[in-house]
């Protein structure tokens, strides 16, 4: 039987070797080993990079915004600033003092001494050595023109980021040491030192060659001192400086300072002498942000720097993403990231012979232009800034809104080129600032109830209201709903069972609300002068939702069309299928469920001045959709075109005017030798609640009180020359819970159409202050 | 006293031990090559010290004879058992038992770190052998009590240390020498089944559900990189797998007659491959002479292995039987389980290759079991012996 079972085992044992070996096999024979070789003999291969230049983005006049520049920061050794070099220097001059300036004899002594004995010699000498360390520094300020408090936020800050670091470290390496040990496992054995405490860091950026020689030759005399053995030079910690190349991203023009004209004002802010004003944060919203990618980043498998495929060859993009790069984080330094970024270098060389085996030069990253008037986007958002001289932003008792006066109000503009698509301006307020980025990001990701990091003039939906009442009219026309001259008589409220008499269900004109009156017979001119409801309400019921819905999809809404932002939205419109024909009724006049952006709202405008040829809107030059032919009739083109000039420029028109107070009224729009047509609209408006993010995963989850309630305030204007056949550029403007569309955008949009002028888009007229109206008791405003 | 030429005469007459002794010289000579491709001083440790120690216990342990080895099994054990209880201590000086690489299962002797683990392994072939001898209660199923506690005791010191890789030795072989004294297959199958049965209960909670493994975090790692690199995912590869990537691409790189020991030295060199002259030697031989080197070595173990087993059916002694059947497969698992676990079958545990991997206990105790089975081998069968372990009447090995 023991034979047997020898026969066993040695058969078992041999069958288990044989599995070895033939897994051996299956490794070194054949494409397994022909795709281990080539892994085996890649790690003979050492890679080095060479970093590229980010393209540089300038505005359409070729002003520059963004670019990357190289410059020299002044770095100091982490022990210096951290405290620990004095505190050994002192310890060194104590140990050579007791061996009256041997070293080696002082250290024999040093070793009888108690602890405290040792620590009272080191701090006899210890304040030399600070004070060293304070000139160096203060001597630093000096050369590079900086102020010492701001070294110091640096430094401390820099202290702080890597003792974090360090602790984090710790307690992973202890976390580790747990799990080994268990109870065994030792605090002090997890607590060491991070590569960083040995390195040197940057306290001081981007200082002048002058500066940087300066301080080389500081290094300098302290090198030398050392090789001559002056131990007693109090210019030793200098040896621990060193100016070293930097890279950094400048927005040169993100501060500006212009000068406000504010004659032209409505006539309660209007003041005789300018203001200057001082902008910053100008196009931030616009041109973006670089941040770091880690390894994890969502956006880090995109575009890896090499990647192994399937047989186990490398793939190298040299755009690709190694860890720690920069990448755009938002607006054009994101969605022009490719572009931007431009392509690393890289040779590699055999570790073993030091051949160069392969060599690709860096390529530099390719250039972006803007459709961005640098100067006019600052002037507008000087207009829009929440600065107390100005004003325009901020709750007026004028204006018919809910809001306390001097409320700052949030909105956004948007400048268009009517011939071209291209956007000239955007601003989003509130607005944010490199400064507020850089140093206090609590405040734009933070406030969740302002949302300063949404551009809300590409990202930001808003309920129409009477803005779209020539949408649907043009729709109507397109789609043969009616013919470009129909007439319809107002009696104040859309008469859905046509028994001539209002219901409760039935939506009523503005007029008819606040007045009880009625517009009576309208054309479709005078129906967009007046903004008279029950015109739309039948154009709505007449087109019935689907129809209109694929008219809004045609003038761009409910889609977005790449303007070159990545923050771009879509805006709300409703699958048809769910809608009844009452929907259509409210979409018509631009309530119920539908919303769209400031930009699409300019653009659909800009179509239909166009007769009817939508050109999608675009922020990047040389880089545009391709335009859809809407086939609007030549007619109702110009009753539009008639229809908004009437309420910019006619008594009764809902862009003509505002009231301030019993006798004293004004024109809303009073630029001279400009044709202006304009368009209000009043959009019932969601209440706005307070709200924060409780549990820190940067979404909002928590509804506080209610803050505003009301009507957001539009006003989108058409300008061009008083000769001009048609209008150049469309002007749309939004305030939040704003009240009145006419009373609160429609100056803004004024003063828009003022700053295209004094920046040359528009021709100036004669030059006339005010134009107060004085006569016409009845001045209707929606 | 032992006379030499009495020593001469009876000892070095042919047999099959000479076999294994030859297997054993050559693997060495092999691993001292090999560890010369990447640590070209332990190379020379390895040959000037550790060899001819080696052979001196090789030579120590031919010399007492049988029934004396047995007799002096159980003190010998008991003193093991006192150094492997020393060195998990809690209050132990470090410098008497340093902690290396996080474990403390050596003893600094001043000329050498000694490992009771390598005598360990070789104390417990003996007293299990030396227990089983003349019994037939372990063909009952309460009669396996005994041998699982005899294999428990070490195996629970051992992994204090913590040094998996060496507890892991003992249960196999424990199996192996049970089947050769003729326990019933059934039995040991449904312990065996068991224990796979938790085996794979535990990769697979491991793997799909790692709230619920009972291994420490390390070690869930290491299995669940290993199912990654069987199944083609190279998540792993940079960190919890890279150990056994890198062994499997350097094997595989060596392809079918190596790369040479200049190249593969280069080649090694840069890979980086972690403990290359130690659990990782089998790459450096399979990189080295390619697969014609790694298939010696396959071979070498095969041979050693098989007269190893043939000296057990030679022999009629009981305590000669079994302990030459507890070598074989303390040497065949040990060697398995390094070799498989560099060619990506086994997950990666602390083990070496006997007779190849650098270090000095391990190759000590490695050649005292040579010694021990060249001994047996040596020995005339003694006419009155007890037949051992013959428990059939003509029936079949399964029972």
């Amino acid at each position: 039987m023991f034979h047997r079972r020898l026969l066993l085992l040695a058969s078992v044992m041999m069958c288990f070797l044989g599995v070895l070996l033939f897994k051996t096999a299956t490794l070194t024979l054949g494409s397994e080993h022909v795709q281990r070789r080539e892994q085996a003999e890649r790690a003979l291969l050492s890679q080095q990079t060479a970093s590229t230049i980010r393209g540089t983005i300038r505005d359409r006049n070729g002003v520059v915004l963004a670019q990357d520049q190289t410059g020299w920061d002044i770095a100091v050794d982490f022990r210096v600033l951290s405290g620990e070099w004095a505190d050994n220097q002192a310890r060194r001059a104590a140990i050579r003092a007791l061996g009256d300036g041997n070293y080696r004899q002082g250290e024999g002594k040093w070793r009888e001494l108690s602890d405290v004995e040792r620590s009272r010699a080191a701090m006899l000498l210890l304040p030399t050595y600070q004070q060293q360390v304070e000139m160096m520094l203060d001597t630093l300020a000096g050369i590079t023109d900086t102020e010492r408090a701001d070294m110091d936020r640096n430094i401390r800050d820099l202290l702080q980021k890597i003792k974090l670091q360090r602790a984090y470290a710790t307690q992973r390496k202890y976390e580790q040491l747990v799990d080994r040990y268990g109870s065994d496992a030792d605090y002090a054995e997890a607590d060491t030192r991070l590569e960083e405490e040995y390195q040197k860091h940057a306290v001081i950026r981007d200082v002048s060659d002058a500066a940087r020689l300066q301080v080389e030759s500081f290094i300098a005399s302290a090198r030398q001192a050392t090789l001559e053995k002056q131990d007693q030079s109090v210019d030793l910690v200098w040896q621990e400086v060193e100016p070293t190349v930097s890279r950094n991203r400048r927005y040169p023009m993100e501060t500006v300072t212009l000068v406000v004209d504010r004659q032209s004002f409505p006539t309660p802010l209007a003041q005789d002498e300018p203001v200057e004003v001082t902008v910053p944060g100008v196009a931030m919203h616009l041109l973006g942000r670089l941040r770091t990618i880690h390894a994890g980043d969502a956006l880090w498998g995109q575009r890896p720097y090499s990647r192994i495929d399937e047989a186990g060859r490398r793939h190298v993009d040299h755009g690709g993403y190694l860890n720690g790069d920069l990448i755009g984080a938002f607006g054009v330094e994101a969605s022009m990231e490719s572009t931007l970024r431009g392509a690393r270098g890289e040779t590699l060389r055999r570790r073993d012979t030091g051949n160069v085996v392969s060599e690709h030069p860096a390529t530099p990253g390719s250039d972006v232009t803007l459709t961005i008037d640098l100067r006019l986007q600052a002037r507008v958002q000087a207009l829009m800034s929440h600065d107390e001289r100005i004003g325009l932003m901020h709750a007026r008792p004028w204006q018919k809104n809910t809001l306390p006066e001097g409320t700052p109000l949030n909105g956004a503009a948007v400048v268009l080129d009517i011939e071209t698509g291209e956007v000239l301006t955007a601003v989003s307020v509130p607005t944010i600032t490199l400064d507020q980025l850089e140093h206090r990001p609590q405040e734009i990701y933070g406030d969740f109830t302002n949302e300063p990091f949404v551009n809300r003039a590409v990202a930001y939906p808003y309920p129409p209201g009477s803005t779209m009442k020539p949408i649907t009219y043009a729709a109507a026309v397109s789609q043969h709903v009616i013919d470009s001259g129909w007439h319809f008589n107002c009696i104040g409220f859309h008469d859905a069972n046509g028994d001539g008499a209002w219901q409760e269900s039935e939506p009523r004109c503005w007029v008819f609300k606040t007045y009880h009156s009625t517009h009576g017979e309208q054309g479709p001119n005078d129906a967009i002068k007046n903004s008279c409801n029950p015109y739309f309400f039948k154009l709505g019921e007449k087109l019935g939702p689907s129809q209109l819905i694929e008219a809004y999809h045609r003038f761009g809404m409910g889609a977005t069309h790449d303007c070159g932002l990545h923050e771009e939205r879509p805006g709300i419109i409703p699958d048809p299928a769910t809608l009844r024909v009452n929907d259509a009724v409210q979409m018509a006049i631009g309530q119920g469920p539908v919303t769209w952006t400031p930009l699409q709202a300019a653009s659909a405008y800009a179509a239909i001045v166009r007769g009817g040829l939508y050109v999608p809107p675009t922020f990047i030059v040389g880089k545009q959709g391709d335009p859809v032919d809407l086939q609007l009739d030549e007619t109702a083109v110009r009753e539009l075109l008639e229809g908004m000039y009437r309420s910019a420029n006619e008594n009764g028109g809902t862009t003509y005017g505002i009231n301030f107070s019993e006798g004293v009224s004004a024109r809303i729009f009073n630029a001279p030798g400009l044709r202006i047509y304009a368009k209000s609209g009043t959009a019932t408006a969601p209440p706005l609640y307070e709200r924060s993010d409780t549990d820190g995963d940067g979404i909002a989850d928590t509804r506080g009180q209610k803050l505003r309630e009301g009507d957001h305030s539009w006003t989108i204007a058409l300008a061009g020359a008083e000769d001009a056949p048609r209008p150049r550029y469309v002007v749309a403007v939004v305030c939040e819970y704003g009240g009145s569309g006419g009373r609160t955008a429609g100056p803004i949009a004024n003063q828009i159409l003022r700053a295209l002028q004094s920046e040359g888009y528009l021709p100036t007229g004669r030059v006339d202050a005010g134009d107060a109206i004085t006569h016409d008791p009845g001045l209707h405003t929606e | 006293m032992i006379r030499l030429p009495d020593f001469i005469s009876t000892r070095l007459q042919p047999h099959a031990g000479w076999l294994a002794l030859g297997a054993a010289v050559l693997l060495s000579f092999i691993g001292i090559a090999a560890v010369h491709t990447v640590e070209p001083g332990y190379a020379t440790l390895t040959l000037t010290r550790w060899l001819p120690l080696a052979l001196l216990m090789l030579v120590l342990a031919m010399l007492p004879h049988p029934r004396v080895i047995g007799e002096l099994t159980w003190p010998m054990a008991a003193v093991t058992l006192g150094l492997l209880v020393l060195v998990v201590l809690p209050f132990v000086p470090r410098t008497l038992v340093p902690r290396i690489n996080g474990a403390t299962s050596w003893i600094n002797l001043g000329l050498m770190n000694f490992q009771p683990a390598e005598m360990a392994k070789v104390l417990f072939v003996l007293s299990l052998a030396w227990y089983l001898r003349y019994r037939e209660n372990h063909r009952t199923l309460p009669g396996l009590l005994v041998p699982f506690v005899l294999m428990g005791v070490p195996v629970l010191l051992i992994l204090k240390q913590p040094d998996l890789g060496s507890a892991l030795l003992l249960a196999p072989t424990l199996f192996i020498m049970l089947v050769a004294a003729g326990a019933k297959l059934r039995h040991l199958g449904a312990l065996l089944g068991l224990g796979l049965i938790a085996v794979t209960l535990v990769a697979v909670v491991t793997v799909y559900a790692p709230d619920y493994s009972p291994l420490k975090a390390h070690q869930q790692q290491r299995i669940r990189s290993m199912f990654a690199l069987a199944s083609g995912d190279d998540r792993y590869n940079q960190t919890s797998a890279y150990q056994q990537s890198k062994a499997m691409t350097l094997i595989g790189a060596g392809g079918f007659s190596g790369y040479g020991e200049e190249r593969a030295a280069v080649i090694l060199e840069y890979n980086r491959l972690p403990e290359d002259h130690n659990d990782m030697i089998f790459p450096v031989i399979v990189n080295r002479w390619g697969l014609v080197g790694g298939a010696a070595v396959v071979s070498l173990y095969g041979v050693m292995i098989f007269s190893m087993l043939l000296v057990a059916g030679r022999s009629r002694d009981a305590f000669a039987r079994l302990s030459c059947v507890g070598f074989a497969g303390m040497i065949f698992t040990q060697a398995t389980i390094n070799m498989g676990m560099t060619v990506g079958l086994l997950p990666i545990t602390g083990i070496t290759l006997p007779f190849i991997s650098y270090g000095g206990s391990s190759m000590l105790f490695s050649f005292a079991m040579v010694g021990l089975v060249m001994n047996f081998a040596s020995r005339r069968p003694q006419p009155l012996a007890r037949p051992s372990f013959e428990f059939d009447h003509a029936d079949a090995i399964f029972q």
